[in-house]
């Protein structure tokens, strides 16, 4: 019925309750201390893991996402047809995508706003870039496209030029042999005017004309290489020195293919020349194209190289970015631990505490309030099961285990009491067992000593009988007479035993003696012969004793010497002292003596040192004094007297 | 053969002169020999103490009550006795108590009479000891 109740109230209970609950606010402190620092490290894990490390790969990412875009942007440069541009601006479109997919992707995210603002700004510059390089291209495509064909116009012109030159010069080449032959021949015929006239018309014309179509070729050729060569300028300064040496060439080709005078070449020429005209004067000319172009070319450069820039500057931005986040990594990875280490120190000083205030609160408090008295406890009671019961119980505080002491003394009392009623208890039970075996002792010598006198008679009465039949009178009256004696004997036996049994029964108070004429009294009561001297030594006038006791015990002394004496003559010696808080009475003899292994059954009842019919004597004497020595818890010893006869020591204690 | 001696231990007289009465009766001409306590038996068993030894064959007819050295004493001690200890021995006592009787037996008497009251003659007891010693062989010497 004690189960499952719950004990707050006082003493132990309380006390307990109150230091589990300290130590248990430490350890709970403990736990939280650990939480919280848990959740820190936890907190800067996630950032790292969820935040900055994932902004530092993305932004790595961008930054190579964006290179590549750069990368690409030539590409477009290289395009020679417009479905090549297509091509490759639909690969930049979707590298472009990439790039600002992921910019829209980290701009939401933390850790990644910031460089994404940072690199916004340049990756529309590539955008923008981009576009500008698109364009560019397509423009210069569309412009080496015109120019390619005025190209090829301009060079078939001039080509048709040199080829109608060198027809017609093959022609005069002809002409000058026959004029050469003309002249050869007029000059050989003596023909000089016709020679001069040869040579005239030769000179003046004819060669003036292959002069000037020699020139044409000439200069055709030449414009013709310039024209090719136009393909190879890359700079405006340069293209505008070859226009400026080409114009004037071209003018003076042109002009001398219009006044050139040759009837078969004369149109083509024309044509020629009004063609290159054309396409000279034109706005759109081979050099205004090719202006372009070049203007067109040094642009797309630049901005090449702007985005090339704003590549490295992104990629600086996103390196610049890392390092950052790294630095901000390291510092927070610093920081946790320190937090860690904090969050562990705290968490050992608790966890310590914890240890130290469990053993000072079992020390101080469970082991000196509750072991040490419970351990005392413990032995007490052992104590008690084992019956030491001297030593009592301690008693101390007010709670539980004192109502468990006070328990256990009172218990320990209780046991003390019944150990002490035990006592008288096996006391008691041994005096009764004692007075038993005497019983039995008693009945078995008795039985016998009475039966041994009766038989006798029996037996004499018979032998009587039948002496007196036989008429045989010789033994008769002896037989008689020891058939009265055996009556005698009878009776001084029931007599003794009445004494035995009621010795030391008779309800009387110690009465103060005087020792020494109550001895000889009773000495002198028993000398009747006179054949014994008695000598007294005793300091004592008088005690405090039972009469009866003393009386009979001096008297069965004395009686005993006086009986069993084996000389006419004998000497007696009593002495009476004090020792210590005993009396001790002395009686000695100077008879024949006990032997020592006769001494000890000289006190059962009836025990005689000779037959009943050498001396009278009904054997109870000792018997008697041991008993009423016993009942005064004292003590009767035999030993051999100086004299050689018996010495008889009795001692009883004064307080009766 | 020759006779046998009875050796009574007795210390009462009327006990003794009914045995004496009871040979004469029965005209047992055995020779009878008295001690009256344990000890003066041993001297005599002994031949000591100013007694001629007992010669054999002899039977102890013991009493049990007796001053000095009881019956039942007296029979230890000849039993502890070499030269004693395969004595026939009897016991004539008018205790009837059975740790006597136990006690008696576990020393390998011949018998245990007890004296009554109503048989003072013994005469049956001892015209069969009479026929014992006659019918039985006695141990050697």
């Amino acid at each position: 019925m004690y189960e499952g109740k719950l004990y707050l109230g006082r003493g132990v209970g309380r006390s307990l309750f109150v230091a589990f609950f300290v130590v248990s606010l430490f350890a709970f402190g403990s736990a939280i201390v650990g939480w919280v620092g848990l959740g820190f490290v936890r907190d800067a894990e996630n950032e790292v893991l969820e935040g900055v490390y994932p902004a530092a790969r993305d932004a790595q990412q961008i930054a190579l996402e964006a290179t590549a875009f750069v990368l690409g942007l030539p590409t477009l440069l290289n395009a020679s047809t417009v479905k090549e541009l297509e091509r490759h601006k639909a690969a930049l479109v979707r590298q472009e995508k990439i790039v600002f997919d992921l910019l829209a992707k980290k701009r939401k995210q933390n850790y990644s706003q910031d460089i994404v603002m940072i690199l916004d700004p340049d990756i529309r510059k590539l955008s923008h870039d981009f576009n500008s390089l698109t364009q560019l291209s397509q423009e210069i495509i569309e412009l080496e496209d015109q120019l390619h064909k005025e190209r090829i116009v301009l060079i078939n012109l001039t080509d048709n030029v040199i080829d109608q030159s060198e027809a017609e010069l093959v022609k005069y080449g002809d002409d000058v042999v026959r004029t050469s032959q003309k002249f050869r021949n007029a000059i050989k015929n003596g023909r000089i005017t016709d020679a001069n006239n040869t040579f005239e018309k030769f000179f003046f014309e004819d060669w003036k004309i292959i002069q000037e179509i020699y020139e044409i070729k000439f200069r055709a050729k030449k414009i013709k290489g310039q024209f090719l060569g136009i393909q190879d300028i890359s700079r405006k300064n340069r293209l505008r020195e070859l226009q400026n040496s080409m114009i004037p060439d071209l003018r003076t080709l042109i002009k001398l293919l219009v006044e050139i005078r040759v009837n078969d070449v004369q149109t083509d020429f024309a044509k020629s020349a009004s063609g290159l005209s054309k396409s000279i004067s034109r706005s759109n000319n081979i050099f205004v194209l090719k202006e372009k172009i070049i203007v067109n070319n040094n642009k797309t450069e630049t901005i090449r190289k702007s985005a090339e820039n704003t590549g490295v500057v992104v990629r600086n931005s996103v390196t610049q970015f890392v390092s950052d986040i790294q630095h901000e990594m390291e510092s927070k990875t610093a920081s946790t631990q320190e937090t860690t280490s904090n969050t562990r120190i705290t968490l050992i000083f608790f966890a310590v505490f914890t240890v130290i205030s469990s053993i000072a609160i079992y020390v101080v408090y469970i082991n000196n309030n509750l072991i040490c008295r419970l351990q005392r406890l413990y032995a007490a009671t052992r104590d008690i099961n084992n019956g030491v019961l001297s030593k009592a119980v301690k008693i101390s505080k007010d709670d539980q285990i004192t109502d468990l002491e006070k328990a256990i003394e009172s218990f320990r009392i209780n046991s003390l009491q019944l150990q002490e009623t035990e006592k008288q208890l096996k006391v008691h039970t041994q005096s009764l067992e004692r007075s038993n075996r005497d019983l039995e002792q008693f009945a078995y010598v008795t039985s016998h000593d009475l039966r041994a006198p009766l038989r006798g008679i029996t037996s004499l009465a018979k032998w009587i009988e039948e002496d007196l039949v036989a008429g045989n009178m010789e033994e008769v009256t002896e037989n008689l007479a020891r058939m009265r004696s055996r009556v005698t004997r009878m009776d001084s036996l029931l007599s003794g035993i009445l004494q035995y049994s009621r010795a030391g029964h008779e309800k009387e108070q110690g009465l103060s003696l005087e020792v020494k004429p109550i001895i000889r009294d009773i000495f002198d009561d028993l000398n009747d012969e006179n054949r014994f001297s008695l000598e007294i030594i005793s300091d004592i006038d008088s005690i405090v004793v039972k009469e009866a006791f003393f009386m009979q015990i001096v008297g069965n002394l004395i009686s005993n010497a006086i009986k069993h004496h084996n000389k006419d003559k004998g000497a007696i010696v009593i002495s009476l002292l004090k020792t210590g808080s005993n009396y001790e009475l002395r009686v000695s003899d100077d008879g024949p003596g006990i032997p020592e292994q006769m001494r000890e059954r000289m006190f059962k009842i009836f025990q005689t040192l000779k037959p009943k019919d050498k001396l009278e004597t009904s054997g109870i004497g000792l018997s008697l004094v041991k008993r009423l020595v016993d009942q005064q818890k004292g003590s009767v010893e035999i030993f051999s007297s100086k004299a050689g006869g018996a010495e008889f020591v009795v001692t009883w204690p004064c307080e009766m | 053969m020759t006779d046998v001696t009875f050796l009574l231990v007795e210390d009462d007289e009327i006990d003794i002169e009914i045995i004496q009465r009871a040979f004469k009766k029965l005209r047992i001409a055995n020779p009878l020999i008295v001690a009256q306590n344990g000890i003066v038996a041993l001297d005599i068993l002994r031949g000591q103490g100013g007694h001629e030894k007992l010669g054999q064959p002899y039977i102890i007819l013991l009493d049990i009550n007796m001053p000095r050295m009881s019956g039942l004493e007296f029979l230890d001690t000849i039993r502890a006795d070499e030269a004693l200890k395969r004595s026939i021995v009897f016991m004539l006592t008018s205790s009837d108590d059975e740790k006597d009787i136990l006690r008696a037996y576990e020393n390998n008497i011949a018998g245990y009479v007890v004296k009554s009251n109503a048989d003072t003659t013994f005469e049956d007891a001892l015209s069969m000891l009479d026929s014992y010693w006659r019918i039985v062989e006695l141990p050697p010497r």
